[in-house]
């Protein structure tokens, strides 16, 4: 087996700060991608079906019965074949690029939320399309930005990953009024990933995440946060300011630290608990931790989803 | 509490630096963005309160801090009978009045206040100073020394018969210990019945700490308050007289009034409440009558007997000369009534003069009243016949001319309420034309000018010169009620000596003795020299005091004690702050709450230690809670 495109080390193993120095959204979900592929030892992949459509080199993981024995025996080389397909399921992810995903509390050391945000939906996409299902984009602030249908084939990710590498950061979140408006739109039942920071009216992004739920989605919340907003920084004393509205509040962090960090727990504990209940699978994500924790999340919930 | 370094307080207002601290540590800090300032605000919303008070505690903890050190450097104390007290003077003014002689359960007031002055010095420390005034009697020099000085002085003092004048006596001790206080605190010490007749003035200067003691409850007290003879006119050789005796009793019993002449009983009346009772006096010989009016003893016997004394004389000789109708009548009354006789020159007693012409050769014998002439042109005449008889005063016109009244007489006998109501609209200035001119002012207006005086002559004997002449047309005098008794007095007692009633002296007042005395001897037979023409005082002590001349019997003096003293009602709160309006006046009625209320800069028992305990556990507290948040601080 190829184990020398892995590299010495996978790269969903690697902090996003390692990863952000490899290369383009591309080249950085693909490695994520297989890396993670590599590190469970099994396929995920399903869709095969009867039309051969092409043979690609085998991968760890990849089903032993749709090695080509031919081709091995002509090649000395496994590969397996793959068929046009009908994809079993459509999935659709979300990515929150207003204002506030366009933080880092240390720029140069921590991506942004948004770059977070960004490959892991191109990782998503890529082992969602690898599996033969088909995989639409969101990209939203208070509205939608960019979207991009959902289709199957590996072609289709390059569209993708377009629309991702161009999701720049502004305007304010609502993730209310754009999920109601994908709910409307995806008529045939699937997956919904959302990533974002919540950091929109809380009750409205409930109740619209219960409102695809009603629609028979099933919904995965990746909930991106800097490790910044975990913890108050070092600071003595400071005015923050919200940067999308420009609210700003004085307050003594050395006094404050605790009870903020208490305070945010309680907030995500607070959407756990609500969400758990409607069978909306919740993930923390930090901008500071590997992929592989997100990717798991997923492959956890499409197990689920047969 | 007390305070033993008051001023020190003043440190307090540095509490207000950690106060500026706070408000100026409330920095604004750098522009942070943030975007989850939702969590920041539920934080706020959650655990803002917390922390709030926590700064607040803070602050409250340095404040407290400054505040505790602020007292303690303040020296608290809390009073207490058992502590010392930080060095003071104290001025004790003992009421030894006749009042505080009443009684209860067998024991005198007065002892029991001698008592509560004992307790002050018991409490008393080495740095202490202390004086002692007793209140009843003013001319008594003040004893100042250190308290077993004083105790020994509290010996001596005794109830005497004298009233007293709380607020001049207090007003005196105030000037005592503003005088000689020095460093230490000042108080003073009033120990006494504060009877209300004793508070009836006011002292304004008194503005210092007044601690009194005064006890619970009031006793029912009678006592005779007046003997009068005569109405102030004693009877002549020879005829009878009254004498009335006036009585005070706090309830309506009816009292027995015994009268005794010369050592004898004479004669006794039943008085019911307060009242007069009447007593006939049968007509005697010429001479000196002595006695006293007695009745049954109660809680205070000195005022259960009142002494009197009075001299019976033969009614004198006595002629006018000059126009002078009105004189002339009251002249023939008296006559008419016995009081004196017509004389003719060269045995009268006393010669009226109405012009200038009776003014000369007049013997020596013979006593001289001098009535000015109506019209002021007459003056010099009558001026001259004076300087002529060697009187060394002459009678000029008023400067100033206004109707004017007598100004009270002392005794405030007959004579002095019959003068009270009568106006003078013309009176002679009286001028005495030698630097040496002696004179006594008889009577005197109520602008000071005197109307009557005596004036010695060069032979011996007297003259009276009056200031106005007696006609209506100058005075109200001849048409008035008083113009009897006056003539009874001047030609009876003033123009000439020993003529007379021998006026009741209170305890303390002066009197002027014969000339020729040169003792006085007391009730218990001592004698004290005296000089002869000067004034004598008398003795704090009731009873008849005999004037002599080696042996010979000059006169006696009859001292009784004053009126008010037997009236024992208690001073309320609102007479002791008129008597004291600008005193700190505190009171205590039993011997254990004087205790704690003298000595008020107690230095004992003081709090600078718990103070202190406080402060280091303030500054504990503010220190750990101060390095929580140092610690948060430098951490960020």
């Amino acid at each position: 087996m190829d184990t020398t495109r892995r590299g010495s080390r996978r790269a969903d193993l690697l902090t996003p700060e390692q990863l952000a120095a490899l290369g383009g959204l591309e080249l950085v979900a693909r490695r994520v991608v297989e890396g993670f592929l590599a590190g469970i030892h099994r396929s995920p992949f399903r869709g095969f079906s009867v039309e051969f459509a092409e043979h690609r080199p085998y991968q760890p993981g990849d089903d032993l019965r749709h090695v080509d024995w031919r081709m091995y025996g002509r090649s000395d080389r496994y590969y397996v074949k793959q068929f046009e397909e009908d994809t079993n399921l459509r999935a659709n992810v979300l990515v929150d690029a207003s204002g506030s995903m366009g933080w880092s509390s240390a720029p140069g050391r921590l991506p942004t939320k948004l770059w977070y945000a960004r490959q892991l939906a191109a990782s998503l996409s890529l082992l969602l399309l690898r599996q033969g299902d088909a995989v639409g984009l969101t990209v939203f602030d208070e509205r939608v930005r960019a979207r991009v249908r959902a289709k199957g084939g590996r072609r289709h990710w390059a569209e993708l990953l377009r629309t991702l590498d161009t999701a720049e950061a502004g305007g304010r979140t609502s993730t209310s009024e754009p999920l109601r408006e994908i709910a409307v739109r995806l008529r045939r039942r699937g997956l919904v990933v959302l990533v974002s920071d919540l950091l929109g009216d809380v009750e409205e992004t409930l109740l619209a995440l219960r409102f695809l739920r009603h629609r028979g989605h099933e919904v995965l919340v990746f909930h991106v946060m800097d490790p910044g907003e975990r913890a108050l920084p070092q600071l003595a004393d400071a005015r923050f300011v919200e940067p999308e509205t420009g609210e700003e509040l004085p307050v003594s962090v050395a006094e404050m630290r605790d009870e903020y960090t208490a305070a945010v727990d309680a907030a995500l504990a607070e959407w756990r608990d609500a969400l758990r209940p409607q069978g909306i699978d919740y993930v923390v994500v930090g901008t500071d931790q590997p992929m592989t924790l997100a990717l798991r999340a997923y492959l956890h919930k499409r197990e689920r989803l047969g | 509490m007390g305070l033993l370094a008051p001023w020190l307080l003043l440190l307090g207002a540095a509490a207000a630096v950690p106060l500026l601290l706070h408000l100026m540590h409330r920095r604004p800090g750098p522009r942070v963005p943030f975007p989850a300032l939702r969590y920041l605000q539920r934080a706020q919303r959650e655990r803002g309160r917390r922390v709030r008070l926590r700064q607040l505690a803070l602050l409250a903890l340095r404040v407290l801090a400054v505040l505790l050190i602020a007292l303690a450097a303040a020296r608290p104390f809390r009073p207490s009978g058992a502590a010392s007290h930080a060095p003071t003077a104290v001025a004790i003014v003992l009421d030894n009045s006749m009042s505080t002689g009443v009684a209860a359960d067998g024991v005198r007031l007065f002892d029991r206040l001698r008592d509560v002055a004992r307790a002050t010095l018991d409490a008393a420390g080495p740095d202490d100073r202390f004086w002692l005034i007793a209140a009843a009697e003013p001319w008594r020099p003040a004893v100042t020394d250190d308290r077993d000085e004083i105790a020994r002085a509290l010996d001596d003092v005794d109830v005497v018969e004298a009233d007293a004048d709380l607020a001049a006596a207090v007003a005196r001790a105030a000037e005592l210990l503003r005088a000689g206080a020095g460093a230490r605190a000042a108080e003073v010490h009033l120990l006494s019945d504060l009877q209300a007749t004793a508070l009836a003035s006011a002292a304004e200067g008194a503005d210092l700490p007044v601690i009194a003691w005064s006890p619970d409850g009031e006793p029912a007290n009678h006592g005779i308050v007046d003997v009068d003879v005569g109405g102030g006119l004693p009877p002549r050789a020879g005829e009878a007289g009254q004498l009335s005796a006036a009585v005070h009793a706090a309830t309506a019993d009816t009292l027995t009034l015994r009268l005794w002449i010369d050592g004898q009983p004479a004669s006794a009346a039943r008085v019911s409440g307060d009242g007069a009772a009447v007593f006939s006096l049968p007509a005697r010989a010429g001479g000196l009558v002595t006695g006293h009016v007695e009745t049954e003893p109660d809680d205070l016997p000195a005022d259960d007997r009142r002494p009197f004394a009075y001299r019976i004389s033969p009614a004198p000789t006595v002629r006018i000369v000059g126009d002078a109708p009105f004189a002339r009548q009251a002249l023939a009354a008296l006559e008419a009534g016995g009081r004196i006789r017509t004389g003719v020159a060269g045995t009268l007693d006393v010669l009226v003069a109405a012009d200038a012409a009776g003014v000369a050769d007049v013997p020596a014998r013979t006593a001289l009243v001098v009535v000015p002439p109506t019209d002021p042109l007459q003056l010099a005449a009558l001026n001259l016949r004076l300087a002529a008889a060697g009187l060394p005063w002459r009678y000029e016109p008023a400067a100033g001319e206004g109707t004017a009244q007598f100004a009270p007489v002392d005794g405030d006998d007959e004579l002095g309420g019959a003068l009270a109501p009568v106006r003078v609209e013309r009176a002679y200035d009286l001028v005495g034309t030698e630097s040496a001119a002696r004179a006594d002012t008889l009577l005197q207006l109520g602008d000071g000018r005197p109307w009557a005086l005596r004036v010695p002559r060069p032979g011996g004997g007297a003259a009276v010169l009056l200031a106005s002449p007696l006609d209506p047309s100058a005075t109200g005098v001849p048409a008035s009620a008083a113009m009897v008794p006056l003539m009874d007095r001047l030609v009876g007692s003033w123009a000439r000596t020993g003529g007379g009633a021998s006026p009741t002296l209170r305890p303390g007042s002066t009197v002027e003795l014969p000339g020729t005395a040169t003792g006085v001897e007391a009730p218990d037979g001592t004698r004290t020299p005296v000089e002869g023409g000067a004034p004598w005082r008398a003795p704090a002590r009731a009873g008849l005091y005999r004037v002599l001349s080696a042996d010979s019997l000059l006169d006696v003096l009859a001292v009784a004690p004053a009126a008010a003293e037997s009236r024992l009602e208690r001073a309320d709160e609102e007479a002791l702050e008129r008597a004291l309006p600008n005193a700190d006046v505190r009171r205590a009625g039993s011997t254990e709450e004087w205790t704690e209320v003298i000595f008020r800069r107690r230095r004992g028992a003081e709090w600078w230690r718990t103070l202190a305990a406080l402060l280091v556990a303030a500054l504990l507290v503010e220190s750990v809670a101060a390095a929580r948040r140092r610690g948060e601080d430098e951490t960020a």
